[in-house]
């Protein structure tokens, strides 16, 4: 029988972190053994994640592709198909369509500084590519990682953030915004903009991959521009609404491009050729 | 209508009115204007009038796959909802996911769902422009529902709406007086 | 191939026609109680109407029908189960009379469903259908098919073509491999042409396409979207009936333990259809969404495709509740 292209693989959930209040990281497992031999995906690609008779919901896969065996994914509860998959428990079965989607072009990166910037929610799409250069660490030079979130309750991997405090061959900054401090918090207070301008890693042979909500973004580029980087090397994921993942239904299409398709993975370079409805 | 039920100020509204012959009239404010409703005939229009006479001249069943056969062509386009002027909610009810109270998909069972459920929301609300059945780009004629209930909600509350500025919405609101023969 | 060209006459047409209906479900126009016309499966041959100008809906329902199932799903506790759908038991499917206009449009739905991966859905229907077209002999103010690069006889799109003669007969232009496979089932309903006129409609070029795609490229701000687009109900009436317009939603509905995900058509013309959860909305006003419309159509799709996403078929204008002329716009956008 021809391939459908809208069936999802049967995924079976192997491991529940609630990272906050809202938000879940699920580790997949592949029910079928030969469906998991044959999956090859790359950092940056997304999926969409459905719970049978909810909906589908589209999430980047979280996990590096240098780890085999299992995807991960994280989400916040905010509609009903994440409402759905929020009252899930570890052995219940979640749909996974993909992966879709282009790829941060890591083996271009090689030999190169690296400086990773998320806010809040988004420092999921940003986690396949750090682990997955942090996998191979070798192949890259100097990794700045600033992650900023609104209160601490808020930052998401709380336990990898402190994997990669320890890492003498990583450099985390992490902040949040302020008054969503508490009276035992040792990182930085300040808005992501603000703290990057504070630290002001330098732009030279380096490639800046940027990932946040709007108004992040907004205030970050300028800071990025004035620290030396050019369009080319800044990077971004960005998210649309999108439902098929291929290109087809229309959603994701801002001007000649299709998110799905021709994203998530975006040069700044590339964001400024785009009508701005994203 | 849109005034008592505090969508528009009647201080922002001009009215451009054209009379039966042809003639621009002239309406400053809400006085005026509600003198010029109650001088009209408020009852549903002449052609649809004869038309809804036609229907309820069939039995139920008739009146049931009559309106069947019509909402097998409906496309769940719309062009009623927007095309009517008391339909101004920001997330219309077929647009709530959660939970999903009419399907999307435009099959028939779905599609009566939507319209019975319009034509309830409009009840003692509706204004008989017939705009939703000229709309429709399938030719359904939907107005005839709506105007339908027009008539019923007047049967029953002796009023028509739209005929003063601070009306209450005759089935959202509750009288201590209000007939109760279908309780009791 | 090259061009086969018979002439069938009226009686032998109607041979033709049941004799289709014996292998396949035929798919014809006819004619409404109030002079509109609709497409409907299986209509005696008296009733298939050869004088309309357009159906009130578009023919694509039967590649890219209004809902569809993707698969089902069976849910128990334990157990997600999911059966799909047979593609291969799609019916084969004769089209009967459509225009030129509807029959390119298949190839502009290729386009969008066959690109990077096949969607088989949609591609088993084509598969399966055997399209006989009709070209025009008549026209009316909303038709602009000469404006997108096509014209009342165009071929494209149809396995073969019929066109009507001034004495009432039809000439067969047989264009493809499953045309001539009904010419071999039935050859003695063909005869040699006889040298009668085609009557063929005339329709005015309103705008260049080129000349408009060139110009959309650097019309991104144009204040004229607002203008143009302050009527716009944001109604997906447009979208419904145009023959090229594939955007869809996929749902899913469950009844008890069973259930369905389906696609359904959606149009780009709604509020929410660029909503994100987080409540931010890219095309939050409707003259975004207009010219979305207007630019995936004339500027993004033949700069991505190289085809044109729209075929002039009127159906958008003459079905829009406040009618908004897409070929008025274009034509005034030319001038600009």
């Amino acid at each position: 029988m021809n391939e459908n292209i809208y069936k999802p693989y049967q995924m079976e959930i192997e491991n529940i972190v609630e990272e906050t209040p809202d938000v879940r990281t699920f580790r997949l497992k592949f029910k079928n053994t030969d469906e998991a031999e044959r999956f090859v995906f790359k950092a940056g690609q997304f999926g969409e994640y459905s719970v049978a008779g909810e909906g589908e919901s589209t999430f980047c896969v979280a996990s590096s592709p240098t780890r085999k065996g299992y995807i991960e994914c994280t989400f916040r509860n905010a509609g009903r198909v994440t409402n759905s998959l929020s009252n899930l428990e570890v052995g219940d079965t979640v749909g996974f369509r993909g992966p879709y989607g282009n790829t941060f072009p890591v083996e271009d990166w090689e030999n190169k500084n690296l400086l990773y910037i998320a806010g809040g929610i988004a420092l999921p799409p940003m986690r396949c590519v750090i682990w997955n250069t942090l996998d191979l660490r070798k192949k890259y030079k100097d990794i700045t990682i600033i992650y900023g979130a609104r209160t601490v309750t808020d930052l998401v991997y709380k336990h990898e953030l402190k994997e990669w405090s320890e890492r003498p061959d990583v450099k985390l900054i992490t902040t949040v915004d302020p008054g969503g401090e508490t009276p035992d918090w040792k990182g930085e207070i300040g808005f992501v903009p603000t703290v990057l301008e504070r630290v002001a890693p330098s732009s030279h042979n380096t490639v800046a991959v940027l990932c946040g909500p709007p108004v992040m973004i907004k205030f970050t580029m300028p800071v990025l521009k004035r620290l030396g980087f050019t369009n080319k090397d800044i990077y971004t994921t960005l998210e649309n609404r999108m439902k098929c993942g291929f290109g087809k239904c229309g959603r994701c299409n801002v001007g000649k491009i299709f998110v799905c398709k021709d994203g998530p993975v975006f040069t700044y370079e590339q964001l400024l050729t785009m009508p701005a409805e994203y | 209508m849109l005034i008592s039920e505090k969508q528009v100020l009647p201080e922002n509204i001009v009215v451009l009115g054209i009379s039966d012959d042809g003639k621009l009239l002239d309406i400053d404010d809400i006085a005026v204007m509600k003198g010029y409703i109650e001088k009209s005939d408020l009852t549903n229009p002449d052609n649809f009038k004869t038309a809804l006479a036609e229907l309820n001249k069939l039995n139920q069943e008739e009146r049931f796959a009559y309106w069947q056969r019509e909402f097998e062509k409906c496309i769940k386009c719309y062009a009623c909802r927007q095309a009517c002027p008391m339909c101004y909610c920001i997330r219309c009810s077929t647009e709530v996911n959660q939970p999903q109270w009419i399907p999307v998909q435009a099959n028939t069972h779905g599609n009566m769902e939507w319209h019975i459920l319009r034509a309830m929301h409009l009840a003692g609300r509706c204004i008989s422009c017939g705009e939703c059945g000229r709309a429709c780009p399938v030719g359904i004629p939907c107005h005839l529902l709506t105007m339908n209930l027009t008539d019923k909600v007047y049967d029953y509350f002796k009023v028509y709406a739209g005929t003063s500025e601070n009306m209450n919405s005759v089935l959202s609101t509750f009288e201590p007086n209000d007939k109760e023969s279908f309780i009791i | 191939m090259e061009k086969i060209l018979k002439l069938i006459r009226k009686d032998s047409l109607e041979k033709l026609y049941i004799r289709l209906s014996e292998q396949r479900k035929i798919y014809a126009p006819v004619k409404t109680p109030d002079q509109k016309t609709e497409y409907r499966y299986n209509p005696d041959f008296a009733d298939v109407t050869f004088d309309h100008i357009r159906s009130t809906l578009s023919v694509k329902n039967i590649v890219f029908p209004k809902v569809e199932n993707l698969l089902l799903y069976s849910n128990s506790k334990t157990e997600s189960s999911i059966t799909e759908i047979d593609t291969e038991k799609f019916p084969q499917l004769v089209l009967w009379g459509a225009h030129p206009c509807d029959t390119a449009a298949f190839e502009t739905l290729r386009s969008i469903f066959c690109w990077d991966i096949k969607d088989e859905f949609f591609s088993k229907r084509l598969e399966k259908l055997v399209v006989v077209g009709l070209s025009c002999h008549k026209s009316d103010e909303y038709c602009f098919c000469t404006s997108v690069g096509l014209n009342p006889d165009s071929p494209k799109g149809s396995d073969i073509l019929l066109s009507r003669l001034q004495n009432g007969d039809y000439q067969a232009d047989v264009l493809t491999e499953k045309g001539k496979e009904i010419l071999s089932s039935a050859p003695e309903l063909f005869e040699q042409l006889s040298g009668e006129k085609v009557l063929l409609a005339e329709v005015k070029q309103k705008f260049n396409h080129e000349k408009v795609t060139a110009k959309l490229a650097s019309s991104f701000e144009n204040p004229f979207w607002i203008e143009n687009s302050l009527r716009c109900i944001g109604c997906g009436a447009c979208a419904y009936v145009c023959p090229t317009c594939a955007c869809f939603d996929i749902q899913d509905e469950t009844k008890g333990k069973n259930g369905k995900r389906y696609r359904s058509w959606d149009s780009c013309g709604f509020g929410l259809f660029t909503l994100h959860t987080s409540g931010h909305n890219p095309r939050s006003v409707q003259s975004q969404r207009w010219r979305q419309r207007i630019m995936h159509k004339f500027s993004y799709m033949p700069e991505r495709n190289n085809s044109l996403g729209c075929v002039g078929c009127g159906r958008c204008s003459s079905g829009c509740p406040v009618d908004m002329n897409i070929a008025e716009q274009l034509e005034a956008l030319q001038s600009i």
